[in-house]
């Protein structure tokens, strides 16, 4: 049609920005977040947040967000409210259990304030008091049990949300976006799933929705997870999904590695100094999105990525592994019965990974012996790979 | 090779031990002894042991798999050497069955004492089993057994020559390789980390040229005879003429059916076909109507082809072509060369044929993809037109780790985390009231409505200049104990201040990285820059090479260790010397630089100021970019040192 009144309206089209949608994890272990009380407590932290919100908010009126949280024994929408949630908050807020004025509204009930962008407020509401009822249902049998967070199951989560989102945006690229498993081409042609790679469809890439996830960690210990948290950062990956990670404490491996792999952006706030700059980092870093990403040189720490594994076995961070020459399952020392625990193939060692033998002894009947183990914590570089027999 | 009885004990009972090829016996003296006789395979024998030369006793200790026999030597006065006749035949006969399970790989050398037991099969990689399953040609296995490359020097050579860094790396290495290590063993240990390109190479290599269309290629010699007539010759080797009947099975049929008669010499029919029509349709030509009849060969003419590729297989109608041809109602009079049917101008025709033909040889039988189309459902499936459906079903494979908590379910206390552990000392439930409380809208600066004033909380104010805690310089975010001492509100100025001015820098350093070429050799000079490459990759060489030796166990190789751990300190030395090289080079540039600058002032009086830093290069850019190898080294010897140390006390205590 556009060819026939002779006007151009594409031109028009390219000049709308893209929405985007910013969904951020946000690590509420408590233990963690007790420790960094001094520097940083939760409530500044969530303030700063907040305002990065409603920056990312404002600068397009289609842009939207959405919040997980990672706790100690499960993950949980923060944002937006999940259905069974807002029965239940129904339920409570009739007690008045809380006292406080955010509470007595019906189901998402926002104070209705003149002065403030009303969905500002209605997000700060619904975040707000889903964040304090994820603290009251919290009991402290399980964030003893439990010293990690559930990264894993809130990645999880923001995927599932995150291609919901795609899919009512854009109906009309969704059947392109569905990966062919079964397809070799489409595993040899790489990883992305782009629609808007395709010199055709550049016009309609415009009303793709962009995403991006963004994960405030306050914790480590994510080796208990690794197989499911690796399935997750690769899933991004394949979507074209930028993770970014903003670490304010805790043991940054696999989330450098989840940055680095999604070409996200890796912010260490190591120090009180630095976490009392949270929203400088915040707005600086990683307000612009994707579009704006490709005209930026982005910061972040691109080198040192650490890009050790855990091991299947007993969830170790490995320095040197041993590797399933069949499956690439890691290990971190020889298995006892040779046989692999992911693929079952049987498999050898050659004389690696023994105990150093570097003084050569007088020889005493029957002392020596062959020691299997040893010698694999042995921190070096490169992999020995078992043979298979 | 069986060997002498010898009068040994084992489990206290005397007894006897004699040894073959492949078997070591021991029976007892007493026949009626609690222990039974024991045969052990000598392809099972993965160690043996004998006690040292001085000692009193002699004892052999024969270690298979899991277990082990030791049989004492008790013959009064030739224990010593009965036992080393007996060590000696097995030795011989291990490294014999040794042997043999290497080139057993190639069945047509079978050896029988490596097929007899399993132990043999445990030499096999996993790659040979798979190049066993797929590869149709036996003859060529030999280039996937691993020994086989290692010991090939004429492919090493070759591979060499073919790759100059590599040629480079090996020399370098070779060169700098310490003297305690031979270069057999030096050339193993190099090779055996590269056995993927010694296997590449012998493949690249053993590529042969594939079949041609033989008929086009034989020609008339035409030669002038003792009588002034020209001659016209044939020369055919016996690779065409087996050519041409594999390739036209038709000659084949002409030959056996004609040979004996009435063609009495292969010579005559030859040279008929050569002559004949037949010859012309078989390679394409139009056969005139004044050319020669043949009675023997022209019956042949109407020969049909009954094998091939495209002659016999079913086609699906969905890919036939030709399927629809009653229904046109046009005729495609342009493309008739094109069809089967008209064999009247059947040259593109045929050499499509021959292509395939020849295409079809090189390419065998391997599997379904080749098989015959449109036969079943499973292979209607395969020819669906899969780009015009919607999405095809997942097909993946659900990888179970099995019997994870038998490990993870035994992590003790000492496994946790440093975070873990500060966790574990607090107080659960005084964490959980203090987070309760620290999220209460209050906190967020919820005003009487209910409305959070953000910006009351974030205490963000542009004009205060927090004096109080400025006194740190340009508010390094690094200095994180003097951070500590003076609390730093949330959102101060200084703080905005260090997150703004370390993004920054965080962002200059990415473009630097970014930017390609100036950067790229960090300021030194090409050949400073080379010199550091070599270097570095034969000290990367050495240090696979000490963590093979190191982790092997391999006591007999204590000598060749301290000799790389030595070479190891020299890589740090070499190292070194590049670095005061890029030193020296960095500082003459400096040099002229500045003299440049001085000769401006005399010249112009005016003064020029250069950034001395802006130079780079030098001995900080050589050691920021060999800070990873430099690591790797002191970790390497460090890890040699302690376990030196612990081993010398040992001995110090054992001795």
């Amino acid at each position: 049609m556009n060819a026939v009144d002779a006007t151009d309206r594409a031109a028009t089209q390219e000049e709308v920005e893209a929405p985007s949608l910013l969904t951020i994890i946000l690590d509420t272990n408590p233990h963690a977040w007790a420790l960094l009380a001094d520097s940083l407590p939760l409530s500044k932290a969530v303030a700063n947040l907040l305002v990065f919100i409603n920056a990312h908010l404002a600068i397009n009126y289609a842009n939207r967000v959405a919040v997980v949280a990672s706790h100690s024994e499960r993950a949980e929408w923060l944002y937006p409210t999940p259905a069974d949630a807002t029965l239940e908050q129904a339920h409570s807020n009739g007690d008045g259990e809380n006292g406080n004025r955010a509470g007595t509204g019906g189901a998402v009930q926002p104070p209705d304030d003149a002065n403030k962008y009303r969905p500002f407020a209605q997000l700060e509401y619904a975040f707000m008091t889903n964040l304090q009822r994820l603290m009251r249902t919290t009991t402290p049998a399980a964030i003893s049990s439990a010293p990690s967070t559930m990264l894993a199951g809130a990645l999880t989560r923001a995927l599932a949300y995150i291609s919901k989102q795609s899919a009512s945006t854009n109906p009309t690229t969704t059947a392109t976006t569905h990966f062919n498993y079964s397809d070799p081409s489409s595993v040899a042609g790489g990883n992305s799933l782009n629609p808007s790679d395709d010199t055709t469809t550049t016009s309609r890439s415009n009303q793709r929705l962009t995403t991006r996830i963004l994960i405030v960690s306050v914790s480590g210990d994510l080796a208990e997870t690794y197989i499911e948290l690796m399935n997750a950062i690769f899933a991004c990956q394949r979507l074209s999904i930028p993770i970014d990670v903003l670490k304010l404490a805790g043991d940054p491996t696999f989330l450098q590695q989840a940055a680095d792999t999604t070409n996200g952006i890796y912010l260490s706030l190591s120090t009180p100094l630095a976490r009392a700059g949270m929203l400088q980092y915040l707005m600086f870093a990683f307000l612009p999105d994707a579009a704006a990403r490709e005209r930026l040189v982005m910061p972040g720490e691109g080198e040192g990525v650490d890009f050790r594994a855990a091991c299947f076995c007993h969830k170790r961070v490995v320095d040197i592994g041993f590797v399933c020459s069949i499956c690439l399952s890691i290990f971190c020392e020889p298995l006892a019965d040779g046989t692999c625990l992911l693929c079952g193939s049987h498999l050898s060692m050659a004389n690696y990974g023994q105990k150093p033998v570097v003084v050569a002894r007088p020889k005493k009947k029957g002392k020596k012996k062959r020691v299997v183990d040893g010698g694999v914590e042995t921190p070096g570089s490169g992999r020995e790979t078992p043979v298979p027999g | 090779m069986s060997s002498p009885k010898t009068s040994v004990v084992y489990k206290k009972a005397n007894g006897s031990l004699t040894c073959d090829k492949r078997h070591l016996f021991w029976s007892p003296s007493a026949p009626s002894g609690a222990t039974p006789p024991l045969k052990i395979a000598v392809a099972d024998i993965t160690n043996l042991q004998q006690t040292g030369e001085a000692s009193a006793k002699v004892a052999l200790k024969v270690l298979v798999k899991d277990d082990s026999y030791v049989f004492s030597f008790t013959s009064k006065d030739a224990a010593r050497k009965e036992q080393v006749a007996v060590t000696d035949t097995l030795r011989d006969a291990i490294a014999t069955i040794k042997a043999g399970a290497a080139s057993s790989l190639a069945p047509a050398v079978g050896t029988p004492g490596a097929a007899e037991n399993g132990g043999g099969d445990a030499g096999q990689s996993a790659s040979m089993a798979i190049a066993k399953a797929l590869s149709a040609k036996p003859q060529d296995e030999g280039w996937y057994d691993d020994n086989r490359l290692k010991s090939d020097f004429q492919l090493q050579r070759s591979l060499l020559e073919s790759s100059k860094a590599l040629d480079e790396r090996f020399r370098q290495a070779l060169r700098d390789k310490p003297d305690t290590v031979s270069v057999p063993q030096f050339t193993a240990q190099f090779w055996s980390t590269r056995l993927h390109l010694l296997r590449a190479h012998a493949m690249e290599k053993s590529q042969k040229e594939g079949e041609y269309n033989v008929l086009p290629e034989i020609k008339y010699n035409t030669i002038i005879g003792a009588d002034g007539e020209p001659i016209k010759t044939l020369n055919m080797t016996k690779e065409q003429v087996s050519l041409i009947f594999k390739q036209y099975p038709v000659v084949r049929q002409a030959y056996n059916e004609t040979v004996p008669k009435p063609f009495a010499d292969p010579k005559i029919f030859w040279s008929r076909f050569f002559a004949s029509r037949l010859l012309k349709k078989l390679k394409g030509l139009r056969i005139e109507k004044n050319d020669p009849t043949d009675p023997a060969l022209d019956p042949y003419l109407e020969y049909q082809e009954a094998s091939g590729p495209a002659s016999t297989a079913h086609i699906p109608h969905i890919i036939d072509l030709e399927g629809n041809e009653q229904n046109t109602k046009f005729h495609l009079e342009g493309d008739y060369e094109m069809r089967a049917a008209k064999h009247d101008r059947p040259i593109l025709h045929l050499l499509n044929q021959m292509s395939e033909k020849l295409l079809s040889h090189v390419a065998p039988e391997d599997g379904d993809a080749h098989a015959p189309i449109g036969m079943d459902e499973g292979t209607f499936e395969q020819l669906q037109l899969r780009d015009l459906a919607m999405q095809d079903t997942d097909n993946r494979v659900v990888l179970n780790v099995r019997e994870q908590q038998r490990y993870t379910g035994a992590s003790g206390e000492d496994e946790l985390s440093a975070d873990a552990r500060l966790y574990a000392k607090q107080d659960p439930n005084r964490v959980i009231s203090s987070l309760q409380n620290g999220v209460q809208p209050r906190n967020l600066g919820s005003d009487e409505q209910g409305t959070l004033k953000l910006d009351r909380v974030l205490g963000y104010d542009s004009d205060d200049d927090d004096e109080d805690v400025d006194d740190e310089p340009n508010g390094g975010h690094t200095n994180g104990t003097s951070a500590k001492k003076v609390s730093i509100r949330v959102g101060s100025h200084t703080a905005l201040t260090g997150a703004s001015s370390s993004i920054l820098s965080s962002v200059s350093q990415r473009r630097r990285n970014a930017s390609s070429d100036a950067h790229g050799l960090n300021g030194l000079s090409q050949s400073v820059f080379d010199t550091l490459t070599i270097t570095h990759s034969t000290t990367t060489e050495f240090l696979h090479y000490f963590w093979t030796l190191f982790l092997s166990g391999d006591s007999s190789r204590t000598s060749e260790l301290t000799g790389l751990v030595s070479t190891l300190d020299r890589s740090l030395d070499r190292i070194k010397a590049v670095g005061e090289q890029a030193e020296k080079e960095c500082q003459d540039r400096l040099e002229k630089m500045r003299g440049q600058v001085k000769d401006y002032f005399q010249r112009t009086g005016k003064k020029r100021r250069i950034d001395e830093s802006a130079v780079g290069g030098g001995k900080a850019a050589v050691d920021e970019m060999v800070r990873p190898t430099v690591g790797a080294l002191k970790q390497a010897s460090e890890a040699y040192r302690r376990a030196l140390e612990v081993q010398m006390r040992e001995v110090a205590v054992g001795g």
